[in-house]
This record gives structure tokens, C-alpha cells and sequence, in this order.
């Protein structure tokens, strides 16, 4: 008896199976996915937090007003712990195990040149919404299709601030400084590179630091010799303390400015607002730039009250801006959701969002400066020169250089 | 230049004068049970860190906070010793104690990332950041302090090493551990109070550093090292070697760090490959004489 009853047995229990499965599928499509990959832990988590906030804004306001066809999207977020090699994991998992349709990250410029390889080969686009080394557009935009976006402001235009105002002011000699991480020895070159083309003097430099050097007076001491009336230094918030500490110590006077860097909270809170007063830095976006800003501002204010409120306004407002931009892909994209699951459909959405990013043409709201096509076949740049400038620190507040 | 080197000399004696504290540190346990902590940086760094949570957040006067931070680290000293010493000290050969501290610290960094974060966080000075001028150069007033705090302590321990009861025990069990125990003295006790001093060092060099670095979890790691770079070059057994030595890597970085900034960093560890190739018990070390 048993044993003719079990290819029965057997047979039913198949049936119900595959029927279990066929209505699970059709009661839960797979939901959409969004990537999301930055330095939460590292160097520059003070970055990856807040532009993780900015990520959640954008994905809670888009689901709260329907999502996608209804379904709420889904972001899948991950800690490259501002390691390259965490980053490439990271992006590997996202495209191969979580079929992302788009991934938005990363925050350090180092782990951003090591994963657009795996963006671009796996054709998934790549909004990344903070790092600012000029590579990491440069390298595929000679592609037919490149996958790689950015909403921040590239080492390049942030230098080009910097030679605005100081051929505004009328400065003759620069001094140079910066730190020895990789990111400070591009900026060097970027920086000697636009001086040369400006046909400006560097009269001392450029002179070389560690990130945790406690003591610049060396190199200040050269920048006095040197008789320099402006300096652009390449120092994190850490260093640039030390810097306007050491400035103190060796008695020398002049205006500096570093990149975006300068515009961390930590900066404030490391040297305190007398410091700090009168150092420059740049920045795409103030809390109050226009009343797009003002709005998000109040939002972020409200929302993360519990985080100390908007705490890195800048990082949090292009990540904003660069998860709003793929959001706005995947609507005129329209896939199906259902479909998703076979690969060469996935594939090939993954494709037409890319071009979806790049032909975005109704981009009216944004918090940064941007225009409303603010990519085009060649150009992914979204912020340029006209998206930025150099702020200076006056009691604690960053304002406009004038 | 001469106002070049002014300016060197300050910054770098002050520097240096920290590290020749830490390396007080490797000393006093090197010459008791050959073994060193290389934990100190980590150790120095929970003494800027536990000592700001007394100063700032607790509002205590520097002075207890300086006292609380040699309190804790003093108990932690006591604890590494049962934790990673005595248990690999068991074979007169064994170098696991090595492995054992190594260890220990980084449970101990990211023990301290668990609690302070992973970023710096401003120690407020106690003296004000008024730049005060000697000569044509500018120095902090907390770097006067860090410069004649540290040195006096180097004194000071010397002073009870000879002089005191208790450390001419701890001296005698450094000369001759069987005579000494012989003598009526309870070595185990002095390998005890050797760490306890050792750390209580690296804690109060982590509170008089903390305003002029910042205190955070990772600020450890490169006076630990540079500490080290110091006793060796000093010779690890004599005290006033390790003080020359710390002030002399100190004073070193900056007048390199003249010539060229990018020698800066460097120049210590070739210094100690000199060194080790011309005299490898130190500068000041006396050469070993082995009699067979």
C-alpha cells in the first residue's frame, strides 16, 4: 500500500509547489531597487551619513506619493567602509545578487575610481552624488554610452572658483599646500595645471603634509618667506585646523581656501568659530540659496531632528537631488516589475535608464543649482560653474565670498 | 633660517617630548620582564579620550581629569599584565607577548570607536590658545606645558627608580630577577607594578597631547610608533638615552621637515636603520658583552 502510494503523493505535493510559487510571485512582485552604496564607517562617513539621509528623503517622499505603480521602491543600502575594495563588493552584490536598476554612490573619491569599471561594464548607471575627483567622468566620457553621473562639483571647477577670486581680488602670489593622500596630490596637479593656465605665480610650494600632522609651521614658515598674499591648500577639516593654528604660531596673515572639505560641521566644531573666522572653502548649495533650499532644509531639520538635525547640508542635498534624478528615470522608463526576473529584460531596462538619466529634460525642483536637463550625451556633470562658489566662515556661518 | 630653526626646535621639543614619555613607558617594562607593551599608542589614546569625558563632559578640572586618566590606565596596565603578559611569559623565550599586546590594543581602538566614534573631537586647552612668542617663534601655552610636564615626569620616575623603596626593588628585579626574589622581594609583584607605571605614562602623555592633536580613537598609533622608533634609537636600556632619543625624533621631523616636507615622515625610521647598523644597542646603549 505505501508503496504504491508515494509517485501519488509525490505528484501532488509537486502540483501544489509550483502553484504555491506561481501565487507567490504574483502576489509579490519582486520590488523595484535602487543601489546605495557610500562610506557609512572611514574617512569620510561624515559624508556617507549624511548623504544617506538625503537617499531615505528622496525614496520616503517618492513612496509616499504612490511609488512605483503602487509599489513602494526599495533601497538597498550597503557600507563600502571608505574602502575601495569594500566599494567594488559592494557594486559586485548590488548588480549580480540584488538586481538593482541603478545604483547611487559613493562618497570617496578613491573607492568612486575603483568601482565605475564594474558600473560600466555591467551597464548599470552610477549616480554618484559626492566624490569629486575629475576622473571618475573623464574616464568613460569618450564611451559611446557612458553609465557614470554626477551631482557634486569636480576638483576641476572647484579650483576654477578659487582663480575667479583670486584674479578678481587681484592676488599675484599664490602659495600651494596640500595633503599626501591621493586626493591631495590630484588637487596639487589640478591646481598647478590652472595656475599655469592663469598665468598666475606660485610664489611658495607646493608644499607637502600629512592628514594628522599636528604641526604645519614649516610649511607656513616657507609660505611667509615666500611673501604669498593668498594660499589654496588641499587639507581636510582635521588638518585645516592645525593649519589656521600654525598660521597663529609662525604670525602669518593672508586669506586661504581649501575645497569643499572645509564646509564639514567637524570643521566648526574642531576650531571654533574665531579659529575659522575668515577661511574660505566652496560649496554648491547653502541652507538658504533659494527656496527650494530653504523648504528641503526645514525638512531635513525635521526629519533627522534626532541626528542633530541637517548636519552636512551639502551631502545630504545632492543626494537628494542625484536619487530624485534616477527616480525620475525609472518613471519614464516604466518597466514592468513583474518581468523583471528574467535577466535580458533586466538588462535591458538597466540600459534605457541610463538613457533615461541622460535625456532628463523637466528637472524643475531641484535643491542644488541645476538646470533642468542637467545631463546631456556629452556632459555628465550636472553641477558646473555656474553651480557653485567660494564661501567664506564669518561667526560661524558660511556666507558668500565677496 | 635662524628663525627657521627657533621655530623647529619648539615644535619639534614638544612633539618629541611625548614621545620620550611613551617611551619611558617600553623602558620601565623592558628591563623587568623584556617585554613591551606595543600597545602604548592605543593606551595613550583611552587616556586623551577618558580624560576628556572627565574635562568636558563631566566638567571636571584638568587636574582630575589628568589624575583620572593615570587612574584608569594604571588599572588597565595591571589588567594587561594578568591578560596578555604573565600568560605568555610562562617560557623565557616565548615572544607571544608580542602578539598578546598587539592584541589587546586593537580590541582596545575599536573598543574606543564603540564609545567616542571614529572621529576627532576638539580637547579644549586648559591654558587658552593665546600663541605665546619666545624669540621670534610662537608656541602654544599647552606646548610649554606638554614640553616641561613630560620631562619632569621622565625625572621624576628616574627619582623613584633610584631612590625610592619601591622602585629600587623594581630596579633590583630588573638587574637580577633570582637574587632579587632571593632577597625577599616579590617579583611578581614589581612585573605588576612595572606595566601599572608603564601605562600610566602613555595615559598621562594621551591627556597632555589631546589639545594640541585632537582626541580621537586612531591618534595613538603614530606616537606608539614613533615612541618606539625613539627608545630604539635611544637604546631601550637606558633611561636618559630614551629621553635624548624622544626629543631628538621630535626636534628631527621638523628641521627634515625644513629642507623638505616630504622627508618629514620618513626620517625617523632611517635614522633607526642607521642607527641599528652602527650601533645596534642604541646611541646610548652600553654594547652587550656576552661571556661564554
Amino acid at each position: 500500500m505505501r508503496a504504491r502510494g508515494w509517485p501519488r503523493k509525490a505528484a501532488w505535493s509537486l502540483i501544489a509547489w509550483f502553484g504555491l510559487a506561481a501565487a507567490g510571485t504574483a502576489l509579490a512582485a519582486e520590488p523595484i531597487k535602487i543601489g546605495f552604496s557610500v562610506s557609512l564607517t572611514g574617512g569620510t562617513d561624515d559624508y556617507g551619513k549624511a548623504s544617506l539621509m538625503g537617499f531615505k528623503l528622496a525614496l520616503k517622499e517618492y513612496n509616499a506619493k504612490g511609488g512605483y505603480k503602487g509599489q513602494p521602491v526599495e533601497g538597498v543600502i550597503y557600507d563600502d567602509e571608505t574602502k575601495p575594495a569594500k566599494g567594488v563588493e559592494n557594486v559586485t552584490r548590488l548588480i549580480t545578487r540584488d538586481n538593482v536598476l541603478a545604483i547611487v554612490g559613493p562618497v570617496n573619491s578613491g573607492v568612486a575610481l575603483a568601482i565605475i569599471d564594474i558600473a560600466q561594464k555591467q551597464q548599470v548607471t552610477l549616480m554618484d552624488p559626492i566624490a569629486t575627483a575629475e576622473d571618475i567622468i573623464k574616464r568613460y566620457a569618450k564611451e559611446p554610452k557612458s553609465y557614470i553621473f554626477r551631482v557634486s562639483l569636480n576638483d576641476g571647477i572647484q579650483t576654477s572658483f578659487m582663480i575667479d577670486y583670486i584674479q578678481k581680488k587681484g592676488y599675484k602670489r599664490i602659495g600651494l599646500m596640500h595633503d599626501s593622500t591621493g586626493w591631495g596630490q590630484s588637487g596639487r596637479d589640478t591646481a598647478l595645471r590652472m595656475l599655469k593656465d592663469a598665468n598666475l605665480n606660485v610664489a611658495a610650494g607646493p608644499e607637502v603634509f600629512d592628514q594628522n600632522d599636528t604641526d604645519m609651521t614649516q610649511q607656513l614658515t616657507k609660505m611667509k618667506d615666500g611673501n604669498v598674499d593668498f594660499i589654496i591648500s588641499y587639507s581636510l577639516a582635521p588638518a585645516g585646523v592645525q593649519i589656521a593654528k600654525s598660521m597663529q604660531k609662525v604670525g602669518l596673515r593672508v586669506p586661504w581656501t581649501s575645497t569643499w572639505a572645509l564646509i564639514a560641521p567637524n570643521f566648526l566644531k574642531l576650531g571654533g568659530k574665531d579659529l575659522i573666522e575668515g577661511i574660505m572653502t566652496v560649496t554648491s548649495y547653502t541652507i538658504d540659496h533659494s527656496e527650494n533650499a530653504k523648504k528641503f532644509h526645514a525638512v531635513v531639520e525635521k526629519e533627522y531632528a534626532a541626528d542633530a538635525g541637517d548636519f552636512h547640508p551639502v551631502a545630504t542635498a545632492q543626494t537628494y537631488d542625484a536619487t530624485r534624478l534616477v527616480l525620475r528615470a525609472l518613471d519614464k522608463v516604466a518597466p514592468d516589475p513583474a518581468r523583471l526576473e528574467d535577466r535580458a529584460y533586466l538588462k535591458e531596462v538597466r540600459r534605457q535608464m541610463r538613457d533615461a538619466v541622460e535625456g532628463i529634460d523637466d528637472f524643475t525642483q531641484p535643491v542644488t543649482k541645476m538646470k533642468p536637463r542637467p545631463f546631456s550625451p556629452d556632459n555628465h556633470e550636472s553641477l558646473g560653474r555656474d553651480s557653485g562658489f567660494l564661501a567664506v566662515w564669518r561667526n560661524g556661518k558660511l556666507v558668500r565670498a565677496e | 633660517m635662524l628663525v627657521k630653526l627657533w621655530q623647529a626646535l619648539l615644535s619639534g621639543l614638544s612633539v618629541g617630548s611625548v614621545y620620550a614619555l611613551i617611551a619611558q613607558g617600553y623602558y620601565v617594562t623592558f628591563i623587568t620582564t623584556g617585554a613591551l607593551n606595543f600597545g602604548q599608542g592605543e593606551f595613550l589614546m583611552i587616556g586623551a579620550l577618558f580624560g576628556l569625558t572627565c574635562y568636558v563632559t563631566l566638567g571636571a578640572p584638568y587636574a582630575i581629569a589628568v589624575a583620572a586618566s593615570i587612574a584608569l590606565l594604571s588599572v588597565m596596565g595591571a589588567g594587561l599584565e594578568r591578560v596578555a603578559i604573565r600568560t605568555t611569559l610562562r617560557h623565557a623565550l616565548s615572544l607571544s607577548w608580542v602578539l598578546s599586546t598587539v592584541a589587546v590594543s586593537i580590541i582596545v581602538r575599536n573598543a574606543a570607536v564603540q564609545i567616542w566614534g571614529p572621529e576627532q573631537i576638539k580637547f579644549p586647552s586648559p591654558f587658552g590658545d593665546r600663541v605665546l612668542h619666545i624669540g621670534p617663534a610662537g608656541i602654544f601655552p599647552q606646548e610649554l606645558f606638554i614640553i616641561f610636564g613630560a620631562i619632569g615626569t621622565v625625572v621624576l620616575v628616574q627619582f623613584f627608580l633610584r631612590r625610592a623603596v619601591l622602585g629600587k626593588a623594581l630596579t633590583a628585579v630588573a638587574y637580577n630577577r633570582n637574587a632579587a626574589a632571593v632577597m625577599g622581594i616579590n617579583v611578581q609583584r614589581m612585573v605588576v607594578l612595572a606595566f601599572v607605571l608603564s601605562s600610566a605614562l602613555a595615559g598621562l602623555g594621551g591627556v597632555l597631547i589631546a589639545p594640541i592633536t585632537f582626541a580621537w580613537a586612531y591618534m595613538g598609533t603614530v606616537p606608539g610608533i614613533k615612541a618606539f622608533a625613539a627608545a630604539i634609537i635611544g637604546g631601550l636600556e637606558n633611561p636618559i638615552g630614551i629621553l635624548i632619543g624622544g626629543l631628538a625624533v621630535g626636534v628631527l621631523e621638523q628641521i627634515f621637515g625644513i629642507i623638505n616636507s616630504n622627508l618629514k615622515e620618513g626620517i625617523t625610521f632611517l635614522f633607526v636603520l642607521l642607527i641599528l647598523a652602527v650601533r645596534p644597542t642604541g646611541l646610548m646603549g652600553r654594547k652587550e658583552i656576552e661571556k661564554v
